[in-house]
């Protein structure tokens, strides 16, 4: 199905243009980045008003910097250049986004963008729980200038984001800890190309032998937005990280979620693999971090 | 409102004559006539309409044509030097890697991708670099020996 309502298809140079056209169009216009999810959004009805495409692949926004204690990842980076990288593969903080980008197929690595993965807002992809479980900070330029905010901010809704008329994401950046950290990711889908049942991720930080500031996400079938399992994340505050604990955890995060029923699965059925997806995510890391 | 673009496929630059919401395989087919990627899902989920985008693989049913307007696309008629087969082409033909067809080019062109990161994958790798491509006849199995033909691991007897 053909989004026939469009009357136009901007490829804008720099991120000024970009911001200046997205301003003109106001609503009628949509911003892609590697263009991969409008598509089954079309297919299902969901977008029928939009008169102007924006491309943001001219913007140059694809590099990858490696600082003691940041990494910054331009919005365009597709996720196959992640895969590329050389510092993706080595970084043990960055667990949850090689596993989260190890899903797709590659024809959709070679298209899709991080910044295009959390800027739709949709619960059901990746990047959104791998980038929430690394504590990712969102730089976004608009009409206003620039601004940097936590990414759990970027999530109104479902498909709705803190975004003012005008804005684009620009960088992710991902804070390295002082500790000893690592994370992890894992999903439940029915089909490879289906959208997930429930995706977990998790980061953990170890300092002399305890653990401390425990990240631990789900998304699919869970709500508008993804859900911070904050009582699971207590559980392990001091811990060793000892099966017992990793345990009480994802219990923890089953019963703390309030997933939902549709033709994909059950919402006992999500809380049951949830506790499952939990319990592997920390097992992983917790043998990383040991 | 349609617009002429030029467009490189299979190194030729050709004209065609597009609307902004056109889809590159809307674009191969329908403008120039192209056939050998085939819609099959149109929305990402079958791979049966992979081409390649400057030598990467890409759903051309989720690609805008206006995106690639200025990049080197490649479909499977422009594998063969004349009548002489491309090897992956030659190795699904000899591992008898095609039933119906409806999914070969899209295979071909992603084993195209794969071993050009991987030159010698194995099994799991190709299970895994094949995962975008969904055949309905064969079960995989030929397939898989087509592209271990096609990475000279195995020699076909
Ligand atoms: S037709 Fe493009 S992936 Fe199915
Ligand atoms: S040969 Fe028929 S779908 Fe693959």
């Amino acid at each position: 199905m053909a989004l026939t309502t469009l009357q136009g298809f901007s490829q804008p140079n720099s991120v000024e243009e970009a911001v200046a056209i997205l301003q003109a169009c106001q609503d009628s216009a949509m911003v892609i980045g590697g263009g991969t999810f409008i598509h089954g959004l079309v297919a299902r009805g969901l977008v029928t008003d939009v008169e102007q495409l924006i491309d943001l692949s001219r913007l140059n926004l694809n590099h990858m910097t490696f600082d003691e204690n940041v990494i910054r990842l331009g919005a365009s980076t597709s996720f196959a250049s992640l895969e590329a990288s050389a510092e993706i593969q080595s970084i043990s903080l960055l667990g949850a986004l090689r596993e989260a980008i190890a899903y797709p197929p590659r024809q959709v690595k070679n298209a899709a963008t991080i910044g295009g993965g959390v800027a739709a807002s949709c619960p059901y992809l990746d990047m959104p729980i791998a980038f929430l479980a690394l504590d990712a900070m969102v730089c976004a330029t608009g009409p206003d200038g620039t601004r940097e905010f936590p990414i759990d901010e970027l999530f109104v809704s479902l498909f709705e984001t803190n975004l003012v008329p005008g804005e684009i994401i620009t960088e992710i950046k991902v804070p390295q800890p002082s500790e000893q950290s690592a994370s992890s990711f894992e999903k439940m889908e029915t089909t490879a190309n289906d959208l997930s049942i429930v995706s977990v991720g998790v980061r953990l930080s170890l300092s002399g032998g305890s653990q401390s500031g425990a990240r631990i996400f789900v998304g699919g079938g869970i709500g508008e937005v993804p859900f911070r399992c904050c009582e699971a994340e207590a559980v392990l505050e001091n811990s060793e990280l000892n099966a017992e604990d990793i345990k009480r955890a994802a219990t923890a995060a089953k019963g703390e979620i309030e997933p939902f029923s549709d033709h994909r699965a059950s919402a006992q059925y999500r809380k049951h693999i949830t506790g499952v997806l939990v319990r592997r995510c920390l097992a992983r890391v917790a043998n990383q971090l040991s | 409102m349609k617009q002429q673009i030029e467009i490189n496929v299979n190194g030729e630059v050709q004209p065609a004559i597009i609307e902004p919401f056109d889809t590159l395989l809307h674009t191969l087919r329908n403008e120039l006539h192209l056939i050998g990627p085939k819609q099959g899902c149109d929305t990402g989920g079958c791979g049966c309409c992979t081409v390649l985008v400057n030598g990467e693989s890409r759903y051309s049913c989720m690609t805008y044509t206006m995106t690639v307007a200025d990049a080197e696309i490649t479909t499977v008629e422009g594998l063969a030097d004349g009548r002489n087969l491309d090897h992956i082409q030659q190795a699904f033909i000899d591992s008898g890697a095609v039933q119906c067809g409806y999914c070969t080019s899209g295979m071909i062109l992603a084993t195209k991708q794969l071993l050009s990161i991987n030159s010698k994958p194995n099994d799991a790798e190709i299970r895994q670099g094949l995962a975008g491509n969904l055949c309905r006849c064969t079960g995989y199995h030929k397939i898989i020996e087509a592209v271990k033909l096609a990475s000279g691991q195995t020699t076909g007897e």
